[in-house]
This record gives structure tokens, C-alpha cells and sequence, in this order.
């Protein structure tokens, strides 16, 4: 996928990634991989400035807490209220685009 | 440093400290349980590391959005590193390596040569506090003591040397010393305009009973960044001060020991600062230079006014004649603090010399006419025809004798002036001879008197005068 598309869509994936569940950095990166399916790959350090951005812009929390599966403390993420506002109002933008998109390239794999 | 401290430290360089820890830490936790999935996929510490880290990316882009800014690069931090030296060089270089505010005493030589072979003298390196613009100073003792302030302006960097001599080989009678002779100023350093106003003590001859140095007592010397602008310091105290002026015996310095004050000031130095011990009331030489063509002909005082004082009453009388005084209302005037007394001794001289800056208030004083004048709202110089060879009444040997001058209901002597003839003024040498004098009084009063001229007082004291030339022989008549 090019940078610059991805770039474009990178808050609504990591917000909807974080819609209904607390996530560490890791586990983010492995969520955005699995739901994916791979398509989605970048570097693991730009995944670090963007959920601070998004945190600093109200959108996620963050907080350490003990790992589930041993080891080292993690530093968690969630949304926030206003970053369900956020991602509501991205869903939209995404499907309007995506309409809009569609009526000029026909969507499926054959196509 | 491992590969991951490396990238931790370059990922978060520039963040604020808690916000760095944080990032640091999350980024150690994300980077070890890499390293810790690429091991158990067989990889030993090193690859896996390299795996971890190579995953992350390049540390520049995101460190530049952790930051904001551009100075993640190199080259950048090189550029706010050569900065932060050139500032801090150019901060050394202007004020560290530049010596402290203070007073110091230093090794130098005096002017006079014969004192220098003599290793006699003391100096003093005055270094002025930031901000000052000038530096005063006067000499001051308890009881009957005038003093003078001096006052020089100079640029903020400049220092001032004083070279005080103290001279254990100058003639003085048997089994007496001589304690100080100059107080000389000069600037160093840096001097771009006003050349120093001098101090000048002759030579002054002591009883010896202690070693010369002994003379001098320090105040303040050798305590850097004491000095705080617009405060009064004593520098030394010298002890005695009688000061024979040649024939004449006159009185520059105080009977027993002075001691010299110094303060720097973010002022002019011709604004009047008062020293410390008047501040209830009492007396300054007026600041104002005076010509040198009249050195004796007129003098110039300040008098501070007590606190609580309503009236001041102004008496001048002499021992053959009564002249009438002046009074002052000080309900009908705002906030008077400072008397002025301009005395001229210039022959039949129409007296225009009200100078009303720098006091509230001033009077005037001719023996020519005898009266005592008020001034008010005039500014005209007295010297501007001022002619060279006018005709004095004499050299002005008269001086303002007492120093304090807080206690109320009281008249206090002030001047004491020779009651030249006009008949005696060809013959200077005649007026040597003069007889008769006046004295000039003052009541600080804690009662409301109309302003005005004012009759003769009955309660003024009567005083006589051994010697007219000498107003330490002034004895009060019961």
C-alpha cells in the first residue's frame, strides 16, 4: 500500500483498532496485522508518535499497567469519549470517500 | 551503549525529562519483547537486537514528530551545540573574566614618587556594580564635623582606583605621625569621559602611639558583590584627621577620627543623595562645583529640614549689629525637605543666584547688603557676570560647623562669616585685620509662624568669637 494512503488513514485505523478494547504498542501493531491481513504494514516506531499525538490530542488514553502475560509493565491505550467522536466522524469521512471512490473504480478482486 | 539504548536515546532526544523517561520506557518494553520473539526464533542477542531496531524504522522521522522540530539531525544539534558555546564564550569573555563588584586593595603605586620610594600608601580599586552610573563619597565623624560629598559620573565599566597615602614620614611635631596624606582618583580601565573629582587630605599628624597602618580601619574593602547600588558603605575610618593646612591651621577634617563613605549609584552625579547619618537632619556641602576664578567668594549648603518641623525661622547677627531674619510657613508649602544657602561674599553685588533644582528651598545671603534673602522660582546662574577681577570682600573663610541638625526649638549656629569693610577691600591683606563678623542661625520650629520678615528674636543666642577666622573659637555668651 502506498505511504501517502496510509499516512492518510493511519488515525482511523489505530482508532478503530482501539473501539472497544485497551491495547499495548505490540499488541496494536499485531491487531492492525491480523485485521489486516498484512496489507497494512509500517515501522514499528511511527506507531509510537502517532498514539502520543493522538493522546495529546484528547483522543486516547494511556496508562501502565502490569502485562497479562508476564513480564514487564505495558503502557495501554484506550478511547477516549472524544476519541469515539473522532472516529465516528472518520467513518463517515472514510465512506464517503469510499462511495466516491467506488463509482470510478468498480470494487472486487477481479475487477 | 547497546543498539537499543542508542536507539532509545537518539528516538527520544529533546523530549522533556518526564515525557523522555516515559517514551523510554515504553519503547525498552515494545523493543525487549522483540528481541525476546526473535530469540525464541533462534536468533542470539545481537540479531535479535538488530532485528528489533532495524523494525522500528529510521530514528529521525520519528523522533522529528515526537519533537516537532528539526533538530533531530546531526548536523542540526551541531548547529545549537556551536551556538550554545559561542554564547557562552562571548558570556566569559564580557563578564566572568571581568572583576567583581567591589573594593579591593591592591598593589599599586601613588603618584608622588617620594611617597612611592616611601612604601607608605594604601590603595583601593573601586569596581562599580552593574548599572551604576556614579560613584560618591564623603568623609564623615561624629560631633563637629563637615564633611563633603563628592560626586563623580562615569560609565557603567569603569573602575576607579584610590591611592589613600598614608604618610608616617611627613613633618609633624615630636613625637606625632603623620596618619594620611592623599586621597588621590583616577580611573581605569575603561574611561571614556568624566575625569575623577579628587579627595585630597593633607598630610595629618597624629599622636604615636600605634604602628602608621594601625591608622586605618576597613569597612568594606576586599568583599566582592557587597555593594549594592544607592547604598552607603564605609570604606575606612581614619583616625585622627587633624589636619594643619600649613600657617592657617584650618580645619579640613574633623577633630577625631572619619570615616570615608562610599555608594554607587544608578544616578547623575550631580544629584543629591543624603548620606545615612543625616537622614533626621543636617548638613551637605552643596554638590555643585564652583568656579575656580571664586574658590572663597561663595559658598553653597544644603540643609536638610527635621522631620516634624513646621517653621524655619533664618536669623543672621553679628557682634555689633542686628540684622533682621526670615521665616517660613511650612503648612503653606509642600513636602520641604532640603534648605539651600547660597552665601556671597562678592562686593556690592546685585545677588540673582537662586538656584532651584536640586532643594525645595533657598535663601540668599549678601554682607554686602545684609539681608537675608528668599528665592523662588529663579534659576539664573550667579556666575554668569561674574567678572574676573571684581573687587571681594575677602577670601570666605566662614563654614557651616555644626553637623546635626535634628533637634527642634532650637537655634543653631550655621555660619559664621568676617564682616569685611568696604573700606578694607584695596588692601587684602587689611581685611586679615576684620574685628567684627556675623553669624548666620536657624530654628527648625514645631510651631506655626507667618512667613515673612520677620523682628529680631529675643530668644537668639548671643555667641562671641575668639577668632574671627577660626569658628571652632565660637563660645556662647550667657
Amino acid at each position: 500500500m502506498e505511504n501517502t494512503l496510509k499516512q492518510g488513514t493511519l488515525d482511523l485505523v489505530l482508532l478503530s483498532i482501539l473501539e472497544n478494547t485497551e491495547l499495548y504498542g505490540l499488541e496494536i501493531l499485531q491487531e492492525i496485522n491480523i485485521r489486516t491481513e498484512g496489507a497494512f504494514d509500517f515501522k514499528e516506531g511511527s506507531l509510537y508518535p502517532v498514539l502520543h499525538r493522538m493522546v495529546k490530542a484528547g483522543w486516547i488514553d494511556s496508562k501502565w499497567q502490569p502485562s497479562t502475560t508476564g513480564g514487564a509493565p505495558r503502557k495501554y491505550y484506550k478511547l477516549t469519549q472524544s476519541g469515539g467522536e473522532a472516529l465516528r466522524r472518520k467513518q463517515k469521512e472514510w465512506r464517503n470517500l469510499r462511495d466516491a471512490i467506488g463509482h470510478l473504480v468498480p470494487f472486487g478482486r477481479n475487477a | 551503549m547497546s543498539q537499543i539504548d542508542k536507539y532509545i536515546a537518539k528516538a527520544t532526544a529533546g523530549l522533556p525529562s518526564r515525557e523522555r523517561i516515559d517514551t523510554s520506557a515504553e519503547l525498552r518494553v515494545h523493543l525487549n519483547a522483540q528481541i525476546k520473539k526473535h530469540m525464541l526464533e533462534g536468533h542470539n542477542q545481537e540479531e535479535a537486537e538488530f532485528l528489533a531496531v532495524d523494525a522500528m524504522g529510521a530514528v529521525a522521522p520519528v523522533n522529528r514528530q515526537f519533537l516537532g522540530h528539526l533538530f533531530t539531525p546531526q548536523l542540526g544539534w551541531r548547529l545549537v551545540a556551536l551556538a550554545l558555546i559561542a554564547i557562552a564564550g562571548w558570556f566569559g569573555i564580557n563578564k566572568l573574566l571581568e572583576p567583581k563588584a567591589g573594593i579591593y586593595q591592591v598593589n599599586t603605586n601613588t603618584n608622588d614618587l617620594m611617597l612611592a620610594m616611601r612604601k607608605s600608601f594604601y590603595s583601593f580599586e573601586f569596581v562599580a556594580p552593574e548599572n551604576a552610573r556614579s560613584i560618591r563619597y564623603f568623609w564623615a565623624a561624629p560631633n563637629q564635623a563637615p564633611y563633603t560629598i563628592y560626586g563623580n559620573t562615569f560609565n557603567s565599566d569603569t573602575k576607579i582606583r584610590y591611592t589613600v597615602t598614608l604618610n608616617h614620614e611627613y613633618k609633624c611635631p615630636e613625637h606625632q605621625m603623620a596618619a594620611i596624606s592623599t586621597i588621590e582618583t583616577r580611573h581605569v580601565g575603561k574611561l571614556n569621559e568624566n575625569a575623577a573629582v579628587s579627595a585630597t587630605a593633607k598630610p595629618s599628624c597624629v599622636l604615636q602611639k600605634k604602628k602608621p597602618n594601625s591608622s586605618f580601619t576597613y569597612g568594606a574593602v576586599n568583599q566582592p558583590n557587597r555593594y549594592a547600588i544607592n547604598t552607603w558603605y564605609p570604606i575606612f575610618k581614619v583616625q585622627p584627621s587633624y589636619n594643619p593646612r600649613e600657617k592657617t591651621e584650618d580645619f579640613l577634617n574633623p577633630k577625631n577620627h572619619f570615616t570615608i563613605f562610599v555608594m554607587f549609584s544608578n544616578k547623575d552625579g550631580s544629584q543629591g543623595i543624603n548620606p545615612p547619618e543625616i537622614s533626621e537632619g543636617g548638613r551637605l556641602n552643596g554638590l555643585r562645583t564652583l568656579p575656580e576664578q571664586v574658590p572663597n567668594s561663595v559658598q553653597n549648603t544644603d540643609i536638610l529640614v527635621p522631620s516634624k518641623t513646621k517653621s524655619i525661622l533664618i536669623v543672621g547677627s553679628s557682634n555689633q549689629l542686628r540684622y533682621s531674619g526670615y521665616s517660613i510657613d511650612l503648612a503653606t508649602r509642600n513636602n520641604i525637605k532640603k534648605l539651600n544657602f547660597w552665601l556671597d561674599h562678592r562686593y556690592n553685588k546685585q545677588l540673582k543666584s537662586c538656584l532651584g533644582t536640586n532643594w525645595d528651598i533657598q535663601f540668599s545671603f549678601n554682607p554686602g547688603e545684609r539681608n537675608i534673602n528668599l528665592c523662588q522660582n529663579t534659576f539664573e546662574s550667579p556666575f554668569r557676570d561674574f567678572q574676573k577681577d571684581e573687587k571681594l570682600y575677602g577670601e570666605f573663610i566662614s563654614r557651616l560647623f555644626i553637623m546635626k541638625f535634628n533637634k527642634l526649638d532650637q537655634w543653631i549656629p550655621i555660619y559664621i562669616i568676617p564682616n569685611y569693610d568696604k573700606n578694607q577691600i584695596e588692601n587684602p591683606q587689611a581685611s586679615k585685620d576684620v574685628n567684627s563678623w556675623y553669624i548666620l542661625q536657624v530654628k527648625f520650629s514645631s510651631k506655626r509662624i507667618p512667613e515673612g520678615k520677620m523682628p529680631f528674636p529675643n530668644d537668639l543666642p548671643k555667641y562671641k568669637l575668639t577668632n574671627p577666622f577660626d569658628y571652632h573659637s565660637l563660645e556662647a555668651v550667657k
